[in-house]
């Protein structure tokens, strides 16, 4: 009895020992009371989810950060319970039932429920067009929002659509608190800057300075638990690419986005980075209703002029490949073959244009986000298309006002875009080719991209004949030239070594979630 | 008012010969002079000078340091360095000058009026002066372009715009010395018109702090310039001035820091140049004034 009781003693003590030794050993695993803070090329100039602005995937770091979805994106992309801890959608697509999860609150005590969540689409609703392009599209397609009990809330849709599970996981469904929802005294919804940014996220708003940076505190009450959270998270919007990778080399930043022309710097400095491949890429989008782009040889002859091979080694600096569509080798949707369907060819270039009646005298437009960056790239196209007798004109503006390009009356020809691709795949194509779509004032460069597009809206995610319309659509944008991709572009984020630990690939978004990244223990 | 001032501004500027000459003994201003003048030479004769096409990019050839083919190396676009910088002191200085015309054309009448009808014209304009004053001018410049779309021409005129009250400043308190002397008011008794008195009277009386002031702006205004088109506000691509150049250039200073390097030289010599040669004018319209004395 007494040896038993001995041994029992010795081995409860050893693991007893054994459980602390670790702990005293590695010390903690974060740095939980340090702030995370990441230097952007994106900015907000609200922080209400309905705003234009934020409709793009490089805007979405607070977003994500402040506001929880109805619907969550897995890393790589997958739908999984969010707010809603089950969904369900009808066999013809026309309604979808959340079940609301029970014991979250809002960052100032609300509880989230059913009311709460209908509270949120009345208002989506009742913004109409003034939101954003996918927002607003979502909430046309919903016809009527009821509500059964505490939890459960039932969609019905004015046509069936397979979207709306992939919008709920994107600003649609990110829920705001019912109190930072209450109309303005002359009855309009709140919208934008009237909107107080209250969300269920893992961090709460202390102060955000339009366009410039939104300053977050972790939300110890947050329903996915707080731990390693960094004490706090900060998302600034610096323009300059110098000024991010300066900005953590000093360690005022513990993370920044940084151009792939300075990859080589970042390293001298002996920063790591961190490159992530998406389905990213350097895309043109035109506005096909202006005369010269109007003509598909024109739009192929640009497609023939351009050396992508050169591009891609000149700017992307062992971060980009030549492409010639919106899809990575990775996704389903990619069409080999579309890589290489207009190679570089000056002189087929010429001929088109010249069939199309222009010689040396095609003259385009192109609005020009003001960073170094985008005015490379430009430069460069404004060398191979002079090649060809195009001469591109740029109309500059800063990067916060891209909506100008369709919004409120289209500016440009065309513009560079960083497009980072959607969670959503159709609706992807739809923003950049379809007709309506965010970066497509001029429509659809053919009446079958829109047809097709159509067709594949209301086609289940598992359904094979979703497959079989993308890849369709995909050579039909291709044949059409509906857009100009040029080179793949590989998110890339510099660091001190093993300050930032968590940071993985977020396929959805152009850029990465920040939520569960975590700061390293010896780090500020 | 004191009987120097009178005298002096009744002689600001001297006779040509004796302030070419004076001009002429000031070693450092003369220098300055030689190497404007070169830099205009090579603005002229850009295209005989260029040893490519300044436009022409060779992306597989980017960031090149000096070599026998690219005398400065080549930029992130493949081009080459040193015929940018040639064919860039066209715009740089045809923008310079513009700026300062603007200024100028604007200012002067403006500072003429207030200094010789002074009253409310005077306050009126002068304070309007003083606000624009307040300004921080690249600021300002900033924000003009910002509204009107950002081109040489509209980063120019905002450039020229914001210089007008310096020039209007220096003008009114040329002609406000100038109005009481007794040849004005002997011109008046006699029935000159205001027109007359000003265009004839007082008008050569302030050219000489004039130039002086449109010298050293000429500095000043290529380095705004250089600014503006720094933060890609001023001339637009293809075209390139020195500040585009360097603008491009400073993302890959640690990497290939020649085009950088040169284009930096190029603007401050020119500055400096425009304001040693400034200061060269002043010197030699001051000796007269003591000589008048």
């Amino acid at each position: 009895m007494k040896i038993r009781s001995a041994a029992a003693m010795l081995v409860a003590g050893a693991l007893a020992l054994a459980s602390q030794a670790p702990a005293q050993g590695a010390g903690p695993k974060y740095n939980t009371d340090a702030t995370l803070i990441y230097y952007d090329s994106s900015g907000n100039a609200t922080l209400d989810p309905a705003e234009p602005q934020n409709g793009s995937s490089y805007s979405h770091e607070s977003l994500l950060a402040i506001y929880d979805t109805l619907i969550r994106f897995d890393q790589a992309g997958n739908l999984t319970p969010g707010l809603a801890e089950s969904w369900t959608i009808n066999d013809d697509l026309t309604e979808i039932t959340l079940k609301i999860r029970k014991g979250v609150t809002f960052h100032d005590g609300a509880k989230l429920d059913a009311a709460a969540v209908k509270r949120n689409f009345e208002r989506s609703t009742a913004l109409g067009k003034r939101a954003g392009n996918t927002l607003a599209d979502t909430f046309q397609q919903i016809g009527t929002i009821e509500t059964v009990g505490d939890d459960t809330v039932k969609l019905k849709l004015r046509q069936p659509s397979g979207q709306i599970e992939f919008r709920l996981a994107y600003n649609s469904g990110m829920m705001v608190s019912p109190a930072a929802l209450e109309p303005l005294p002359n009855g309009d919804p709140v919208f934008g800057a009237t909107m107080k940014p209250i969300g269920a996220g893992p961090y709460r708003v202390k102060s955000f300075d339009s366009n410039v940076k939104t300053i977050m505190t972790r939300y110890d009450e947050y329903w996915r638990g707080k731990e390693g959270r960094p004490a706090g998270f900060e998302n600034h919007y610096v323009p300059d690419a110098r000024a991010r990778l300066n900005a953590v080399r000093s360690g005022e930043a513990t993370i920044a986005l940084i151009d792939p022309r300075t990859i080589a710097d970042a390293k001298a400095a002996g920063l790591t980075i961190q490159m992530v491949e998406k389905n990213a890429l350097w895309d043109i989008y035109l506005n096909v209703s202006r005369p010269v782009l109007s003509d598909v040889r024109v739009r192929q002859a640009l497609m023939y002029a351009l050396d992508r091979e050169a591009l891609a080694d000149a700017i992307g600096f062992g971060s980009s490949k030549p492409t010639g569509q919106l899809w990575a080798p990775s996704s389903p949707f990619y069409i080999k073959e579309l890589d290489t369907r207009y190679p570089y060819d000056p002189a087929k270039a010429r001929a088109l244009l010249a069939e199309a009646g222009y010689k040396n005298n095609a003259e385009i437009t192109l609005l020009l986000l003001n960073t170094t960056e985008y005015r490379q790239l430009a430069e460069a196209l404004q060398g191979m298309w002079a090649d060809v007798g195009v001469k591109l004109k740029f109309d500059v503006i800063d990067v916060s006002q891209y909506t100008q390009f369709a919004r409120p009356t289209p500016r440009g020809d065309m513009m560079i875009g960083r497009n980072g691709g959607r969670g959503d795949a159709v609706e992807g194509l739809m923003q950049i080719v379809g007709t309506g779509g965010g970066v497509n004032p001029g429509g659809a460069a053919s009446p079958k991209i829109d047809a097709l597009l159509q067709k594949a809206r209301i086609l289940k995610s598992t359904d094979p004949k979703r497959l079989e319309t993308m890849l369709e659509l995909s050579r039909e944008i291709s044949e059409q030239v509906g857009n100009i991709p040029t080179i793949t572009r590989a998110t890339v984020y510099a660091y001190k070594p093993g300050c930032i630990l968590d940071l993985e690939a977020y396929m959805p978004a152009g850029d990465e979630r920040f939520n569960d990244v975590k700061i390293g223990p010896n780090c500020k | 008012m004191s009987a120097t001032t009178m005298q002096s501004a009744a002689v600001a500027l001297p006779p040509p010969s004796g302030f070419v000459k004076r001009f002429m003994r000031n070693r450092t201003a003369m220098i300055s002079l030689i190497i404007l003048l070169l830099i205009t030479l090579v603005a002229i004769f850009a295209p005989y000078l260029a040893p490519h096409d300044p436009a022409k990019s060779s992306l597989r050839a980017i960031m090149k340091p000096p070599n026998a083919t690219y005398l400065l190396g080549s930029d992130d676009l493949g081009r080459d360095v040193l015929s940018r910088l040639i064919f860039a002191s066209r715009l740089s200085l045809i923008a310079s000058v513009q700026a300062v015309v603007i200024a100028l054309g604007l200012g002067l009448p403006l500072g003429l009026i207030a200094g010789y009808l002074g009253g409310w014209v005077d306050m009126v304009i002068m304070r309007l002066n003083d606000a624009l004053m307040s300004f921080p001018a690249l600021i300002l410049a900033v924000v003009i372009v910002g509204m009107v779309g950002p081109s040489l021409t509209n980063a120019m005129t905002a450039i020229g715009l914001v210089y007008a009250p310096r020039v209007m400043r220096v003008v009114r308190g040329s002609t406000l010395s100038v109005r009481q002397e007794v040849y004005i008011n002997a011109a008046r008794a006699t029935g000159c018109s205001d027109a007359r008195i000003i265009t004839r009277h007082v008008l050569p009386n302030v050219t000489g702090p004039l130039v002086v002031q449109a010298t050293v702006l000429m500095g000043q205004a290529l380095l705004a310039e250089a600014g503006l088109s720094f933060l890609g506000l001023g001339v637009q691509p293809p075209e390139a001035s020195w500040g585009s150049i360097l603008g491009a250039a400073f993302p890959f200073m640690q990497r290939s820091p020649v085009p950088t390097i040169a284009a930096g030289l190029v603007i401050s010599i020119t500055v400096l140049c425009f304001n040693l040669v400034g200061d060269g004018i002043r010197d030699s319209v001051g000796r007269m004034r003591r000589a008048g004395d």
